[in-house]
């Protein structure tokens, strides 16, 4: 467990501040400890259910591999009016962290398995690391 | 500061009743030139009537955790968690509300400069009934 005071990079546009090969978040040798979202429902028409979300990864480098992937469903059937939902999920990776040996990169698939790009429910994802600074 | 120091804990509600305005409500923990740690928070929100529609996914409640320099500096913004509608569906009550408790690794973020807590919550119109939002800050200073 790091001594060290946490840095933060956080999003709440995630699939806007990321893209399918990366963007680049933090910049030099990193520990990343935690990775956080919030996934939701999307409520928007045609996503009535049976609907995935567009997983989302830290990578290395840009177009480099995937080190930890999330992905989701979208939990909400809002055709009916109802409050959306936000739901919180924390990855501690525990010990000293997870090593980006030059910098973090934020990848959010053009795609989810259905083939459609529409369906974005997650509103908020944070990297928690320490060493390196946001970009 | 580091691991050792003990920590305070400060809880923050707001609850908006039907027809009431947007909410945009600063808490000051600890003032400018104060070094302060953020250790852990809580978040919840929710909803007495699950067709309560104001909480959307581009209009939440959101808690904003921020310095208290001249301009306020956002270290971070995060929505307010609130669950949806269940499985069982249309059986009138409220909105289920998941507590979240986000703990940061390690001692936590540094704030070299004091900190308060921003909540804000959307307006509350029509007659499904009121809204809350609420935030646990546990830090040290």
């Amino acid at each position: 467990m790091t001594e060290d005071y946490t840095n933060i990079w956080s999003s709440t546009d995630p699939y806007n501040d990321g893209s399918a090969s990366g963007t680049q978040i933090i910049s030099g040798r990193v520990r990343v400890h935690a990775f956080w979202v919030v996934n939701g429902g999307s409520n928007t028409s045609g996503d009535n259910g049976h609907t995935l979300s567009r997983p989302m990864a830290l990578r290395p480098s840009s177009g480099g591999t995937e080190i930890y992937k999330v992905a989701f469903p979208n939990s909400s059937r809002l055709a009916q009016s109802a409050a959306r939902s936000f739901f919180p999920y924390q990855h501690r990776f525990g010990g000293n962290g997870i090593l980006f040996e030059n910098g973090v990169w934020f990848s959010v698939d053009a795609n989810d398995q259905t083939g459609s790009s529409t369906v974005s429910p997650s509103s908020f994802v944070a990297v928690l690391y320490t060493g390196g600074a946001n970009t | 500061m580091r691991n050792y120091y003990k920590s305070k804990s400060k809880s923050i509600y707001h609850e908006s009743a039907q027809s009431d305005g947007a909410l945009d409500s600063s808490t000051t923990i600890a003032s400018s030139g104060t070094r302060v740690c953020l250790r852990s928070f809580d978040l919840s929100s929710g909803a007495a009537q699950y067709q309560n529609v104001n909480i959307t996914q581009s209009s939440p409640c959101y808690v904003y955790f921020e310095k208290m320099d001249s301009s306020n500096t956002e270290v971070l913004k995060m929505p307010i968690t609130l669950g949806g509608l269940g499985a069982l569906v249309f059986l009138g009550g409220g909105v289920v509300t998941p507590s979240s408790f986000m703990t940061i690794p390690g001692p936590g973020i540094l704030f070299d400069d004091g900190m308060r807590v921003r909540i804000t919550m959307p307006a509350n119109p029509g007659t499904l009934g009121p809204i809350f939002a609420l935030v646990n800050v546990v830090y040290s200073i």
